[in-house]
């Protein structure tokens, strides 16, 4: 059973998702919440870095937090996972230990 | 009359900073103070259009932003490589704003006779 990172800060404001993604191990996972969903978007500079991380980790965002802040499913990176609250909940239930970055 | 340059660089809901300056630079219009608006860095991410953080139990930024045009403040401007390098898009944005290059921001701020950043 892996971790659950828990990244909630903009890639562009802090470093915490960089910092995160060289700490996880394969079976983990990465859930981007609140301004941390930014890095989701496809266009984005970090997108090559989170690309090479779903070689090794499932990375997950959000959907409510997407919603909120504009960035639609079309908008999102290939491979991404998008879960609702219930998928937060089956996402802590399959990883222990949760960390937050 | 000042001249005021109001820059604009944090992401809307991490707090109320994006609220707290498009209050202040309403005040300041309504003074008829000149103002201009640059968007920068994450501050870019207000001017998103499809923006619904109702669902989250938070207020939109949309209708601020919609109101700063009531007030006169005509001159929103947005950097572009701010943009790019968050894989936004101009087509994208939720309100007409002017870009503008990177090189040319200091010129913009050396031009205000007062910087309010938030």
């Amino acid at each position: 059973m892996g971790a659950l990172h828990l990244v909630s800060r903009s890639p562009h404001e802090s470093s915490s998702l960089a910092q995160c993604l060289e700490r996880v191990a394969e079976g983990d996972a990465v859930l981007l919440l609140a301004g941390a969903v930014y890095a989701a978007l496809k266009d984005s500079v970090f997108a090559p870095r989170l690309q090479a991380a779903l070689a090794r980790v499932e990375v997950c965002a959000l959907a409510p937090d997407l919603a909120a802040r504009g960035v639609a499913a079309e908008e999102v990176l290939a491979g991404l996972v998008l879960v609702d609250y219930e998928g937060f909940v089956a996402l802590s239930l399959r990883h222990a230990p949760a960390l937050s970055w | 009359m000042k001249n005021f340059l109001f820059i604009m660089r944090s992401p809307p809901y991490e707090g109320v900073r994006v609220r707290e300056s498009l209050d202040m630079l309403m005040t300041v219009a309504a003074f008829e103070q000149q103002v201009r608006v640059l968007f920068l860095d994450d501050g870019v991410f207000a001017l998103k259009s499809g923006q619904h953080p109702q669902g989250v139990g938070l207020k939109p930024v949309a209708p601020l932003l919609a109101a700063l045009d009531i007030y006169g403040i005509e001159e929103l401007w947005v950097e572009e490589e701010s943009l790019a390098r968050r894989g936004l898009h101009a087509a994208g944005l939720a309100l007409p704003v002017r870009g503008i290059r990177r090189a040319a921001v200091s010129g913009m701020v050396a031009a205000a006779d007062i910087v309010v950043s938030g």
